[in-house]
């Protein structure tokens, strides 16, 4: 069945990265002719979220990996949705963005993102994962340039499949996983914009807070 | 030798409280820290990266995630309990564990071929994860993955899984302190 509504959940406690691939994917969807709405899944009022799932016949949580699964506060609220939400008849996508650039780092917060999405009775499309989500600097996609061509072609591709009802195409999944930059080169890159960020703060990125109590 | 457990399970007298106790009268030589994360409502993190630019070490959220972020890295074994929830940890765990980004360096490495943060102390605890299953073995072999996983990001020395049923008294403070003990054992960190 195609849908014809979507509801896009930016799962971070940020409006950044994960909201700029949330948008991206509502304008594809909206382009096709979807009612797309975009949502916090942070401090937003549970209702407020539970009459939006009602409305929508294709969920999208897009959301930051935060130490190899899903953030704590995206977690309570999705625990809040288990308790009080029958997904039965509508489907359920997820993109998960992460800071190394191995887009496969983010393999178990997909299979989390999946049981979320089979226990509460969505049907699961399928999840993307997209390495080196920094990368973004919470633009939108459109201003990132060239080097997220393959994210770009394979958001299309998933929006495509969304759009016709159907499963994530194993295509998009690999376009969105693909490497930016080279993964050294990536590495040296986000280590030194942290480096620099310090520095500006004037804070000694290396010190050791608790070390005195060690046994 | 010390512990620190955090401890993500609904409060209740019978399970979750004792369990601290018990633990602490069985292995006498150890120091035993008990956090039940329910009852401390820790905020989330807010993904700002203080803790790794402004106050490296320490989030910039003044509550008692700093206290579980210090013993979490003060201790000889960490042990996270939780309800396999979809897979991975019930919140109150997982707001608990964002909170532990401080004790690593903003740094990359490469290890084994992935990238990691480099770490920031000499070294870390050991790892117990102990999932309280709710009968699906799918959901709980993606915890066991979450927390090999974890163990890795976090520098763990040593890491292990330990899936327990949810039948009445599968998690009581008696069996987990079987199974804590057991695994300390087998790690030849107490005879
Ligand atoms: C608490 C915390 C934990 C994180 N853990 C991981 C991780 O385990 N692996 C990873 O690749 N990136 C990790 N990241 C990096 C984020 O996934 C990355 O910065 C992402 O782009 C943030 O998306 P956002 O802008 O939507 O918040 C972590 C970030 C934070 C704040």
């Amino acid at each position: 069945m195609k849908p014809r509504t979507a509801l896009l959940l930016n799962g971070s406690p940020r409006r950044e990265n994960s909201l700029a691939l949330a948008s991206y994917l509502s304008e594809l969807l909206a382009e096709k002719g979807l009612e797309c709405e975009t949502m916090q899944a942070y401090r937003t009022p549970l209702n407020d979220l539970l009459s939006a799932l009602e409305k929508a016949e294709v969920v999208v949580l897009s959301f930051p990996l935060y130490v190899d699964s899903l953030p704590g506060g995206l977690t309570q609220v999705l625990e809040e949705i288990a308790r009080q939400f029958d997904g039965q008849g509508r489907s359920f996508a997820a993109v998960v963005n992460c800071g190394f650039p191995e887009s496969g780092q983010a393999a178990v917060s997909l299979g989390i993102a999946e049981s979320f999405a089979r226990t509460v009775g969505f049907r699961w499309l399928g999840g993307l994962s997209m390495g080196a989500g920094p990368s973004m600097g919470g633009r939108p996609i459109s201003e990132c340039g060239g080097m997220l061509r393959n994210v770009i072609a394979g958001l299309k591709v998933a929006a495509d499949d969304i759009v016709q009802g159907d499963e994530i195409s194993d295509e998009a999944v690999r376009l969105v996983g693909m490497p930016l930059v080279p993964h050294l080169v990536y590495r040296l890159m986000a280590g030194q914009h942290f480096r620099t960020q310090a520095k500006k703060n004037g804070a000694k990125i290396y010190d050791r807070t608790y070390e005195w109590k060690r046994r | 030798m010390r512990i620190a457990i955090l401890d993500g399970r609904v409060k209740d007298e019978a399970n979750t409280v004792k369990l601290g106790d018990l633990l602490s009268e069985t292995l006498r030589s150890a120091v035993v820290r008990h956090f039940i994360l329910a009852e401390m409502e820790l905020a989330p993190c807010l993904g700002c990266f203080d803790c790794w630019v402004k106050t490296p070490g320490q989030c910039i959220i003044p509550d008692k995630g700093r206290a579980i972020a210090e013993a979490a890295i003060n201790c000889d074994v960490l042990v996270f309990i939780s309800p396999v929830t979809f897979g991975g940890y019930a919140s109150a765990l997982k707001t608990a564990v964002d909170r532990l980004i401080p004790n690593i360096l903003p740094l990359f490495v490469s290890i084994k071929g992935e990238s990691r943060h480099a770490a920031r102390y000499l070294d870390y605890p050991r790892l117990l994860g102990i999932g309280i299953s709710k009968g699906n073995a799918k959901d709980d072999e993606l915890f066991a993955r979450l927390i090999e996983r974890n163990s890795l990001n976090f520098h763990s020395r040593q890491h292990s899984t330990h899936i327990l049923p949810a039948s009445p008294g599968g998690d009581s403070p008696e069996e987990l302190t079987k199974v804590i003990r057991q695994q300390m054992t087998t790690w030849g960190v107490i005879s």
